[in-house]
């Protein structure tokens, strides 16, 4: 996991540049957000499989960091927090696609866009609600509890729910 | 005895946790042929996941230093907080004592005179700066 690596290697900094960047110092929270990004980009590039839609989603859980900074909670990682936000922007871009998709297709038939590989396609054929488990977990290494957490769903179920993808992942090779 | 449910609990586990296979998992899978089916199958869909995927380059930090500067609201640091409460209190002190001792004349004439002067520093710093 060469994003994982990465955002570890910078921790040991990480605290402190946390406290300035929370007082106000915004070179701080630029070197944060750079740290950072491959690891929230690497995200949204497994969950969108589109380079462009991911540097997209990117930008906007950048600046929603920027603007709620001062509600981050210093004993979470800043990395958890990112991909929290970046997951609701993500249900959010779901919501709007999903309706654009509907208005058009009212309009036109469209066309499917082509996809190339095999793990692209995969993870496509999931439903987010298994697709973002199997992301945080397989990719990241989030605990079930952490998993449960930044998905707002009850920790129970995460284990349960990413036995079933994989199972039905299974059927689909 | 592992069944082999448990068997298939384990090995998925075993593929989510990226852990190595527990032994006792491992030799159930030689002697069961649908756990030995399933195994291959799980590592077969290993090699997808872990199918390396086109990796973006990090922007150079002048471009986080704009999103930040252009996003974050200055906030208002307690100097600052200070400092317009004392300002704030010296003018209603000296208006205070303009309405005491009935200084409303002089007050004006002196007002003006500084906003004269004032307005002489600004045209003289700004040709300075145009210059
Ligand atoms: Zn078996």
């Amino acid at each position: 996991m060469q994003w994982e690596v990465k955002s570890r290697e910078c921790d040991l900094g990480e605290q402190q540049l946390l406290d300035k960047a929370i007082k106000g110092d915004k070179d701080a929270l630029s070197l944060l957000l750079q740290n950072n990004y491959q690891f929230i980009m690497g995200y949204f590039i497994k969950l969108t499989s589109s380079p462009e839609i991911a540097l997209d989603l990117t930008q906007e859980t950048m600046l929603r960091a920027i603007k709620k900074l001062s509600q981050f909670n210093k004993k979470a990682k800043l990395s958890t927090w990112l991909i929290t936000i970046g997951t609701n922007i993500y249900r959010d871009w779901l919501r709007k696609e999903k309706r654009a998709k509907e208005e058009l297709d009212q309009l036109v038939i469209n066309e499917p866009a082509p996809k190339n590989d095999a793990l692209n396609q995969i993870i496509e054929s999931l439903p987010p609600e298994k697709r973002l488990p199997l992301v945080l977990k397989y990719y990241y290494g989030y605990t079930y509890e952490e998993i449960a957490i930044i998905l707002e769903i009850p920790p129970g179920t995460v284990r349960s729910r990413l036995h079933n993808t994989i199972k039905e992942l299974r059927c689909k090779l | 005895m592992l069944n082999c449910q448990k068997a298939e609990e384990l090995m998925i586990d075993t593929l989510l946790e990226k852990k190595p296979l527990p032994k006792e998992v491992a030799s159930h899978i030689n002697e069961c042929q649908s756990c030995q089916v399933l195994f291959d199958d799980l590592q077969k869909m290993k090699s997808l996941l872990d199918e390396p995927i086109e990796s973006m380059n990090t922007p150079p930090i002048w471009y986080f230093s704009h999103l930040v500067s252009s996003n974050k609201e200055d906030e208002i640091t307690s100097q600052e907080t200070i400092l317009f409460f004392l300002l704030a209190g010296f003018i209603l002190g000296i208006a205070y004592w303009v309405i005491r001792l009935n200084l409303f004349g002089p007050f004006i004439a002196i007002t003006s005179f500084g906003a004269l002067l004032l307005s002489l520093v600004a045209v003289s710093v700004g040709r300075e700066t145009r210059d």
